[in-house]
């Protein structure tokens, strides 16, 4: 218990990393309280001619869009949708990429390359426009994207587990435990994934910062989310038309993806100094 | 006595960017029951390999066991399948005490987890795996006695710390324990003194000395130190480059050292009077190794047949085998 106490005082030295969790943490209560906090519950999807594009008020805060409807209630709302949307994202990529590059690395024969040279073929695209050309060939919405996504982030894992595997295989305790007869799995489940999971872990906190911001550009250019879905990406593509004017409209919901993603990337990096003291720069 | 171990004709090799090497070359090595074999040589010249052939847990690719029969208690195990060998050789039958005690531990899990795995997967599994419960105190009892036995002090203390907090005697007393812990019939020592000073080295063959009497296992020593094997083993049986050279009874081997590469070794010893001697040249390639006899180069009583052929195995005196051509027979000196 030693050693998780001694991490944890390390990382609450890290004020970036801590400012990063806490608003992860402001994030996922948000998410979950959502309906208590929107101020207008109803404002979500009805519609209201009459308070169209209004600036910020005591009413509204972060005024009305095109619709009338309410921006800090659909911002609000929007944390749920981006949560899920990271979860699922790099939940699906973890189970995924985990166990292609776990396999790859441990056994060394045409099967590590076959898998390997998938992964290969994935990374060859930049991810955004292979996730963007399949949730257009699926049919845009949001599960189309989420699915995208996923099949599109995987072999960020696969590539990294694959290198981690192969470093720890050779260590002489992986030898020790095939001539003591564990079997294969148990040595990849047991033996090697513990010892590999800070860089996993690291990937996934900075891999949700930036599938949330792919997932946002995805509902920006009408391939993820469609309306009247509360997704910022979505509400700053439909904002588009009423700048500069109505500069709220776009502002807020894409202030709310800058400050998650940054969020997450900040906690990341300061998991990664607590986890892998080796990237540490000195005088830090 | 019975033979436990029977290795016949046993090659092993690895394929290399450079070529074929040829680690271990027709091997035969013998260990009876209850009998404590030492396998000496120089570093490289297959010992470990050897072992590793043994659990039939050579790594592959790069390697391949090309040639040659593994019996234990006569069944080959080279042609068992994985899963009987995971269930009852591996661990179980045979255990390993491994060279480098710090780097054989899982740095994540404490020293109590380990052995504890050890212990759920090969004591209880095969009779009554759902059982368990009513056996984790039997299970922890064991494993107390057997820290007890390797002479750790208070053990219940060792079982929640991490292998790091340990030093390197104790960390190879808890490796001798895990090694003992499923009553094994055979145990292959793989150089298990060698990270150990001389003092914590001369315990460590003390407690595994007395273990092995007591426990009445068989033990394959690997060492390159001939002292040591000298100490421990009731036979000895030399490796050069990959074959075997010499095999004797403790006894007639320090006798009577008859292989001049034997003879060389020995003088080798450092002792407190003579300066240190080496043997002139090196250990030959293993890729392409020469035709002949493997230390031909290096030795000064080689002939022309030497260069031709391996010497075949021949027995010198009562249970005295040597592959050489011209061994130093007792007449001579």
């Amino acid at each position: 218990m030693t050693t998780y106490k001694i991490i944890f005082r390390e990382f609450l030295n890290d004020r970036l990393a801590v400012m990063g969790l806490g608003i992860i943490l402001i994030l996922l209560l948000t998410a979950l309280f959502a309906p208590f906090l929107a101020p207008d519950r109803s404002a979500i999807y009805d519609i209201n001619p009459q308070k169209k594009l209004k600036a910020p008020s005591w009413e509204h805060p972060f005024g009305t869009d095109h619709m009338g409807r309410d921006i800090l209630s659909r911002v609000i709302f929007g944390t749920r949708i981006t949560i899920i949307i990271a979860i699922i994202a790099v939940g699906s990529a973890l189970t995924i990429g985990v166990p292609i590059g776990l396999i790859a690395g441990y056994y060394e024969n045409w099967l590590s390359g076959f898998l390997m040279r998938i992964s290969d073929i994935f990374l060859s695209f930049p991810q955004f426009v292979l996730a963007m050309a399949l949730a257009v060939v699926l049919g845009p919405n949001i599960k189309n994207a989420i699915l995208a996504l996923s099949i599109t982030y995987w072999p960020w894992f696969s590539r990294i587990v694959y290198a981690e595997t192969l470093f720890v295989k050779h260590s002489t305790f992986i030898e020790a435990t095939e001539a003591l007869g564990a079997n294969k799995f148990r040595i990849m489940a047991f033996h090697i994934l513990p010892n590999i999971l800070s860089p996993i872990i690291v990937r996934s906190t900075i891999g949700m910062g930036y599938t949330i911001l792919t997932a946002a550009a995805l509902g920006f250019l009408g391939v993820g989310a469609q309306p009247p879905t509360p997704e910022w990406g979505l509400a700053i593509s439909e904002a588009r038309e009423y700048l500069p004017g109505a500069w709220w409209y776009a502002t807020f919901p894409g202030m709310a993806i800058f400050v998650v993603v940054m969020a997450f990337n900040m906690f990341g990096d300061g998991l990664r100094d607590v986890l892998d003291p080796r990237l540490r720069i000195s005088g830090k | 006595m019975l033979n436990l171990l029977e290795v016949i004709n046993l090659s092993v090799q690895f394929d290399t960017y450079q070529g074929m090497v040829e680690a271990v070359d027709e091997a035969n090595l013998t260990i009876k029951k209850g009998e404590v074999v030492g396998l000496v040589g120089e570093s490289g010249c297959g010992k470990t390999t050897m072992a590793r052939a043994i659990l039939n847990v050579i790594p592959s690719p790069p390697g391949k066991i090309s040639k040659g029969q593994v019996f234990f208690q006569g069944r080959n195990i080279l042609l068992m399948e994985e899963k009987e060998l995971n269930l009852s050789i591996r661990g179980k039958a045979i255990t390993l005490i491994p060279q480098d005690p710090l780097g054989s531990f899982n740095p994540l899990f404490s020293i109590g987890t380990q052995i504890k795995d050890i212990a759920r997967q090969k004591l209880i599994s095969q009779s009554e795996p759902k059982r368990l419960g009513n056996h984790k105190e039997e299970m922890k009892q064991k494993i107390l006695m057997m820290l007890n036995k390797v002479k750790l002090p208070t053990p219940e203390t060792f079982l929640t710390r991490y292998p790091h907090e340990l030093s390197g005697g104790q960390r190879q007393r808890v490796m001798i324990a895990m090694a003992l812990l499923t009553d094994p019939l055979l145990v292959i020592a793989d150089e298990p003194t060698t990270f150990l000073d001389v003092t914590v080295q001369a315990q460590i063959l003390e407690i595994l000395q007395h273990l092995v009497r007591e426990e009445h296992v068989s033990v394959l020593y690997i060492t390159h130190n001939l002292a040591v094997a000298s100490k421990i083993s009731d036979r000895i049986v030399v490796m050069y480059a990959g074959q075997i050279v010499e095999s004797a009874s403790t006894d007639s081997f320090f006798a009577h050292p008859a292989h001049p590469y034997t003879r060389k070794l020995l003088e080798c010893l450092p002792s407190q009077a003579r300066e240190i001697k080496g043997i002139p040249g090196n250990v030959p390639s293993l890729i392409n190794p020469p035709k002949g006899c493997r230390f031909v180069s290096r030795c000064d009583r080689a002939q022309s047949e030497c260069f031709q052929k391996r010497p075949l195995q021949e027995e010198i005196a009562s249970d005295h085998w040597i592959h050489c051509y011209h061994p130093i027979l007792k007449n001579e000196e």
